[in-house]
């Protein structure tokens, strides 16, 4: 029983833990449901009637539409560009492995790589 | 044209373009087919990426620093030798901001690794605790949001009148604090943030690191009753620490060049308490358009931050070595 009552504190420490680095996320979350009024309340103001009226206001911003565009776009081409290339390097890395050992930082990537390949498929493949 | 495997013997008929055509494929084809050069063939394109973005730019810079070489004044650039070099060394300002960065990176690594480590061992024993996914997931929320956006919505939680953080502080200790105004608390405040945003990263690093523990040993150690002192230094730390290294090391060099979250928070603020090196070299660079001067920075900077790295490095593989795995 008294095990029982450790564990179930002990969990709610972390639980408590968890919610403390989420506590200014939340704040700013809250923050996009609140009117300027309650935003710059003096007194901060714990309780507001919630409202969308910025996410109207952000949606109809000009520019609004073209910035995620920008991000998706750019995103989507770095993550492209850096999967083909590093894909082959990488290739390179994990087939000609022979006189290199991996966990060990060397700075000459050639040093794998000088062997004749023999034109097989590698054994784990 | 035929090709068989294991050796490209193709074919060639026919003099002319087609002819010539067909040579060159040839040609390109036993290159890329079975070259002993296939691997390195592998490497081009991110050589190529690492030249164009990284080598060029790099040595583009060394140059530039010493050159005095303002964009804005239309001259052209006059070659100085270490004149920049010289500038930088007898500059206070640029002393003092080495020493706040270090004051910063110090302070940023030390209290994410310790509260790191602590709440990743924490979590580690927490499998069965209910709802652990989410408790997580909320815990590595602050890592993955973009320092430009955490510093803006810090400076308004921040913010004397309106803040909420200033308005918490009234109410327990009957303190009235402008975190961002104060000389005495800007770097605190910023540091604060920083520690909120990465000390995740850091239990996500610890719980990888724990994860790399053989469960068989861990069962052995705890069969033989071992103290849970000794079960941290003879069984968790040999196997966990490559991992909490690199953690450190992301860290220290992620926290040597931050620019964006205190860009956002202070702009270097009050008087220049909170500029760093980072914050320096864009306000010379970008507001005052002193390219020469910045890019010496720049490879001070550079300098520091290999060395830092060399260190690191250095006691990893001397670990490693002990451990013979090497």
């Amino acid at each position: 029983m008294r095990r029982e009552v450790r564990r179930t504190i002990y969990h709610l420490v972390l639980w408590l833990i968890a919610l403390l680095f989420f506590m200014p996320v939340l704040w700013i979350v809250l923050a996009a449901f609140k009117t300027k009024g309650d935003l710059l309340a003096v007194p901060v103001k714990w309780a507001f009637v919630p409202t969308l009226d910025n996410f109207a206001d952000l949606v109809r911003r000009h520019d609004f539409f073209s910035s995620l565009e920008n991000s998706f776009l750019i995103s989507a081409a770095a993550v492209v560009v850096a999967l083909a290339v590093a894909f082959l390097a990488a290739y390179c890395f994990s087939c000609f492995p022979s006189g290199w050992s991996p966990p060990r930082p060397r700075w000459s990537p050639s040093s794998s790589c000088t062997r004749r390949w023999d034109g097989r498929t590698p054994s784990w493949a | 044209m035929s090709v068989t495997p294991g050796e490209s013997r193709i074919e060639v008929k026919g003099p002319g373009r087609a002819g010539r055509l067909n040579r060159l494929r040839a040609l390109r084809l036993r290159w890329v087919d079975n070259s002993r050069y296939f691997p390195q063939m592998l490497l081009v394109p991110v050589l190529v990426f690492f030249v164009i973005w990284n080598i060029v730019p790099l040595f583009w810079m060394l140059g530039m620093s010493f050159y005095r070489y303002s964009i804005i004044t239309g001259t052209p650039p006059r070659f100085l030798l270490f004149g920049n070099y010289a500038d930088l060394f007898a500059n206070i300002a640029v002393w003092l901001a080495l020493s706040k960065t270090f004051i910063f990176v110090l302070g940023a690594v030390v209290s994410e690794t310790v509260l790191g480590l602590l709440l990743g061992f924490l979590f580690w024993g927490s499998t069965t605790m209910p709802g652990r996914r989410l408790a997580l997931t909320l815990l590595f929320t602050p890592m993955i949001l973009t320092p430009a956006a955490t510093g803006t919505f810090f400076r308004l939680i921040y913010e004397p009148t309106f803040g909420v953080a200033p308005h918490l502080v009234h109410l327990l200790f009957g303190a009235n604090i402008n975190f961002l105004g104060d000389k005495a608390w800007a770097m605190f405040s910023v540091l604060l943030v920083d520690i909120w945003m990465w000390t995740p990263f850091m239990i996500l690093i610890t719980l990888a690191a724990l994860g790399s523990v053989p469960r068989a040993e861990l069962e052995a150690a705890e069969v033989d009753g071992l103290p849970w002192l000794k079960r941290m230094t003879h069984v968790i730390l040999p196997h966990a620490k490559f991992i909490v290294m690199l953690g450190i090391l992301l860290r220290t060099i992620d926290a040597f060049k931050v620019m964006e979250l205190i860009y956002q928070l202070t702009r270097g603020g009050p008087g220049s308490t909170t500029e760093v090196v980072g914050l320096m070299l864009f306000r010379r660079a970008f507001e005052g358009f002193d390219m020469g001067w910045s890019s010496a920075l720049a490879v001070v900077t550079l300098l520091i931050a290999i060395a830092f790295t060399s260190v690191y490095l250095f006691i990893l593989n001397l670990s490693r070595e002990e451990k013979g795995v090497a």
